[in-house]
């Protein structure tokens, strides 16, 4: 029975897919090193605090990427017939899960910290015998955070579309988008530093808020994604148009009467079921293998192609 | 947004960075210095009945009242009320032989060691936030970390 093809990639993406795990990793050791320095500045920051735990929850699509790049191309097995391709999907939802958790508790937290008007004291480091003020090194540390994020989030952006995959495609988007907790986080620092104390809780109160939107949006696609939702562009935007296009090529088979199409997503590939309605039942095998064959070859996505002959489509 | 960039370089150089939210160190200045002591020894006790108090962190506080041309009023008080008081504002300083693994450290604010011994860290407590006057009394245990020194190697004398 061969119904999953043994590739995950076309060969022409397998270089690109090494290259997006070669990114992955760099952004793994970064956003180490991120944590790692603001966890050891963060002081009584509130707003640190938050920008630190966003950090650390980005390492979850960075390393599901790894890990469900390793599972998602193993051949499918008695056991698992379908393949291991959903492990994307999954990656996906416990990651959309965390950060929604993780909003949750931040928007709590700081919520907390300003009724309660906590304020924040941040002291001094020695420096070569001068004592700087620490928010100037959070500034800094922050700054760290958010530059190189950007860029790595601007290379792995193509890469994702290419790919397919959505896991790389929402890292990618979000840590695009890291400056504006970076920022936010700054303000907060730069306003504990005119004195004004809510400053800080404020600012994280932001940034949390912005967690919580990204989980929440997220966890919603992942929901939709495991109801067999139809195939979206990965922007999820609009409808993939590939299904469309698919049942109209196949419309254009010479004994095909009718025909229907479904796709469900499979995180990097497409599942795809067709059924149809043949001119004659004459040859009727070739031309089911000729549908299939047809839609293999439509596109690198379209896999574990189903087909289905039927008297009628309803 | 590079006018935005401009003003806040702008301000971090002209004002002085960072402020008090209520403004502790502009106040103290040749005025007074509130300091909550809690007997502790041999970091402060009591020298004698006229509520004098002397010790490691009593010679501190009145070392940095000094660069201030403040006047020391010497607060005695349990720990507890004492923290209460600096995290309303309502004293400058509480000296009580203080360790930075105190749970006080949620609710006001520490200075950072001015002396480690046997693996406890010595600090002193201010009001939560005053980042200036955190920041100025940093400065001041810094610059004179060989006098401290000094009075932690004779303390069972002072």
């Amino acid at each position: 029975m061969k119904t999953s093809s043994d590739f995950e990639l076309p060969k022409d993406l397998i270089p690109k897919h090494k290259k997006a795990v070669k990114l992955e990793w760099i952004t793994i050791f970064y956003l180490l090193s991120v944590v790692t320095l603001m966890y050891l500045v963060m002081g009584n920051s509130q707003a640190m605090k938050t920008a630190w735990l966003e950090d650390l929850m980005s390492l979850i699509p960075a390393l599901s990427f790894l890990i469900a790049s390793i599972v998602s191309d193993r051949k499918p097995t008695e056991e698992f017939p379908f393949g291991f391709h959903k492990i994307f999907s999954i990656a996906n939802t416990v990651g959309a899960f965390a950060l929604f958790a993780i909003g949750i508790f931040l928007l709590v937290d700081s919520s907390i910290v300003l009724i309660k008007q906590e304020r924040p004291t941040i002291g001094t480091i020695e420096i070569f015998g001068e004592n700087i003020w620490m928010g100037y090194i959070m500034i800094a540390v922050l700054l760290y955070s958010s530059i190189p994020a950007m860029i790595l989030g601007r290379k792995k952006l193509p890469l994702a579309r290419q790919l397919h995959n959505k896991v790389l495609f929402t890292d990618a988007d979000t840590q695009k988008a890291d400056w504006v907790t970076a920022l936010a986080a700054i303000v907060g620092i730069l306003g504990i530093g005119f004195g004004i104390w809510w400053a800080d809780a404020t600012a994280a109160l932001i940034i949390s808020f912005s967690i919580l939107k990204d989980g929440l949006f997220d966890l919603i696609d992942s929901i939709k994604d495991a109801m067999d939702q139809a195939p979206r562009t990965i922007e999820n935007k609009e409808m993939d148009p590939l299904v469309e296009n698919l049942r109209k090529d196949l419309g254009r088979l010479p004994f095909v009467k009718e025909v229907e199409v479904r796709m469900r997503d499979a995180g990097q590939v497409l599942f795809c079921e067709v059924f149809f309605v043949p001119d004659s039942e004459r040859d009727l095998i070739e031309k089911i293998a000729k549908v299939q064959k047809t839609a293999r070859g439509f596109d690198w996505k379209v896999q574990n192609v189903v087909v289905m002959a039927l008297d009628e489509l309803r | 947004m590079k006018a935005w960039i401009a003003i806040i370089i702008v301000c971090l150089v002209s004002c002085r960075f960072p402020k008090d939210p209520e403004g502790t160190w502009e106040r103290v200045q040749g005025q007074e210095l509130r300091v909550g002591v809690s007997v502790n020894k041999p970091w402060i006790f009591a020298l004698n009945e006229n509520g004098r108090f002397s010790g490691v962190e009593a010679k501190i506080v009145e070392g940095f009242a000094k660069t201030l041309k403040a006047k020391v009023i010497w607060l005695p008080g349990s720990e507890s009320d004492l923290m209460q008081k600096l995290k309303f504002q309502q004293i400058d300083l509480v000296i009580a032989g203080l360790t930075d693994d105190s749970l006080w450290k949620k609710q006001v604010g520490f200075t950072k060691p001015y002396h480690e011994e046997a693996k406890r860290k010595h600090v002193i407590a201010v009001p939560p936030g005053e980042n200036r006057f955190l920041l100025e009394f940093e400065k001041y245990l810094s610059h004179h970390r060989d006098e401290i020194s000094g009075w932690i190697n004779q303390k069972d004398f002072l």
